[in-house]
């Protein structure tokens, strides 16, 4: 299986794997901006990818299990989402003995407004769902 | 001949409930697959183009998802030595419904508190392992008109994962 690792650009801790077998489908979103047939000042758009953004990807899914809650909240939240100096992440592929693999998702990502960890049931800490939505760098 | 042939559920309490009178075990496997393609108005097959042969190949991902299930009918006997609960060989048939059916609505089981079932070959005594689980739904019906000396039960047990284990371990 094909899990992602993600890291504070350019450093290798706090690690937070999204394991394969609890991910949810990846969505890839990409804008288009211009709007058709629009006059903008200084000239129209050219080409297909003028006004083309950045493409935006969702990971959502889950943890379970004894360290469910160190993944959701030490690493994620207080060593990720709520660090004000981490702006980028790096995502990673990498095969269920952590080695690197080759994919298209690999690469530098900035962190949007849209990320959530939520534990699933006030009852145990051993579940945890996240969201995360990444533009690509 | 299977090398545990009495019905024992373990609650996480410590409580054990057991019978050596099986009336049926039916192991269910429901299937819920996380892509059926049931939302295709025609059969995946049908739409691949150049496919040959039947047209009715469906596309099924994820053949984890979806429960496995234990129903079990079971008979417990006034007299009996099985262990049930805290009750005695002696109780009587209500003492016995009424043991199973408060402890099983007092005592905390999902996937952080699982019970243990055992049964033929799921044992230790057996070639496979007792298995973790969770209970669904429990009919016990008390017919007390006759006096009887024995009752007869429904339970559903279904399999479970246990979350205390590191199931998603953090590198």
């Amino acid at each position: 299986m094909t899990n992602y690792d993600i890291t504070p650009n350019g450093s290798a801790t706090p690690l937070v794997r999204l394991y394969d077998d609890s991910l949810d489908v990846i969505d890839r979103d990409q804008l288009q901006a211009t709007e058709k047939h629009a006059v903008i000042e200084g000239g129209t758009p050219d080409s297909d990818t003028d006004g083309l953004e950045p493409g935006e990807i969702r990971f959502r899914g889950y943890w379970f299990g004894s360290d469910a809650e160190t993944l959701a909240v030490d690493r994620l939240q207080n060593g990720i989402i709520d660090d004000s100096s981490v702006t980028q992440v790096d995502v990673q592929a990498v095969d269920d003995a952590g080695s690197n693999v080759t994919s298209p998702r690999n690469g530098i990502y900035r962190l949007t407004d849209q990320l959530s960890v939520r534990q699933v049931s006030p009852a145990t800490p051993n579940a945890w769902e996240y969201d995360l939505r990444l533009i690509e760098v | 001949m299977s090398s545990f042939d009495t019905w024992r559920l373990t609650l996480p309490s410590g409580d054990v409930f057991e019978s050596s009178t099986i009336e049926q075990i039916n192991e269910q496997h429901v299937p819920a697959w996380l892509f059926d393609g049931a939302g295709n108005v025609v059969a995946a097959a049908e739409q691949i183009t150049g496919s040959s042969g039947s047209l009715k190949g469906q596309i099924y991902v994820g053949s984890g998802a979806g429960a496995r299930i234990w129903r079990c009918t079971i008979t417990q006997n006034q007299g009996s030595t099985d262990s049930w609960g805290s009750s005695s060989s002696s109780d009587d048939v209500t003492q016995k419904i009424q043991e199973l059916g408060e402890t099983l609505a007092t005592t905390r089981i999902d996937s952080t508190n699982a019970a243990t079932f055992e049964w033929g070959e799921y044992s230790t005594a057996g070639s496979k392992s007792p298995q973790s689980v969770v209970v669904g739904e429990v009919d016990l019906p008390a017919e007390l008109a006759d006096q009887p000396s024995s009752f007869t039960f429904t339970v559903d047990l279904l399999e479970t994962k246990d979350l205390t284990a590191a199931l998603h371990p953090a590198p």
